[in-house]
């Protein structure tokens, strides 16, 4: 059975690690190459864009960001209008008064109307409009409060 | 707060009044959800009552509506004339709007502004 002393041992691992490290000294100054031609390279393309852009704008320009997509205006109906003015009548509001904010919380009158909440206000200032009801006050906060004209 | 005309119509603020009665300016404001009294709603009333539609009395300082601005008030009862204009066709609103100008241009001033001033809070989008 071979024996191995310590110093043969030290020996052993000195020729394993000699050959790697001469390995990574080669792979590191590839890296640092590359890394500098790979920087000049980009700096030669912006060089290249920056004329490009003034000879061709149209192609080579600043691109106007993508509009953010915003969801279309709601528009409240007709049938919308009418179902409001219907369930008003047939609800007269007390004192205080009518505004959006209200109506949109109560279940009953969205069930009744199937009016969208968030053309409430509209329908409202349609009504406005058509002198059915009248503005009585601004409320805190800008919110409008009607009162159906008696 | 700035009353403009496109938050209240001048029929808004002669109903108010004739709810409220004769009052002065700043108990207006406040009937009408302001905070503070400035000089917007004066301005505004100084105009609808050169227009005629409201009277100040000197003395009181208090806004009422003038007998042309009652007449317009209780008008707005005849509801029903509303519900046949609006059953009538489109294109018959043609002649629904040259008797209107035709009124705008011959009848009495203040009512001509009152029209004019309607036609810009109807059609201001």
């Amino acid at each position: 059975m071979e024996h191995h002393s310590a110093e043969a041992l030290e020996r052993r691992l000195a020729e394993l690690k000699d050959p790697l490290v001469t390995e990574l000294r080669t792979v590191e100054s590839s890296i640092a190459f590359h890394e500098s031609e790979l920087a000049a390279l980009r700096a030669t393309r912006q060089r290249a864009l920056g004329v490009l852009a003034k000879l061709d704008p149209a192609e080579y320009g600043p691109r106007p960001k993508p509009k953010q997509q915003t969801p279309a205006k709601q528009t409240v109906t007709a049938e919308e209008i009418s179902n409001v003015r219907t369930w008003l009548e047939a609800n007269p509001p007390n004192g205080d008064g009518i505004w959006a904010a209200r109506l949109s919380d109560d279940r009953e009158f969205r069930e009744a109307t199937g009016i969208r909440s968030g053309v409430i206000m509209q329908a409202l200032a349609e009504l406005h409009e058509q002198s059915f009801l009248t503005l009585d006050r601004m409320g805190r906060g800008g919110s409008k409060i009607y009162k159906v004209v008696a | 707060m700035a009353f403009s005309m496109r938050e209240f119509r001048d029929l808004d603020l002669m109903l108010k009044l004739k709810e409220a009665g004769p009052i002065p300016a700043k108990e207006l404001a406040h009937e009408l959800g302001a905070d503070e009294f400035g000089s917007h709603l004066g301005r505004r009333l100084g105009w609808m009552r050169r227009y005629g539609m409201l009277d100040l009395d000197q003395k009181t300082r208090n806004w009422s509506l003038t007998e042309g601005g009652a007449r317009v008030i209780y008008a707005r009862k005849r509801a029903r004339l509303m519900d046949e204009l609006e059953a009538l066709p489109a294109e018959e609103l043609i002649e629904v709007m040259a008797a209107i100008t035709a009124r705008y241009r011959l009848g009495d001033p203040m009512t001509a502004v009152m029209l004019r001033r309607e036609f810009i809070f109807g059609t201001r989008r």
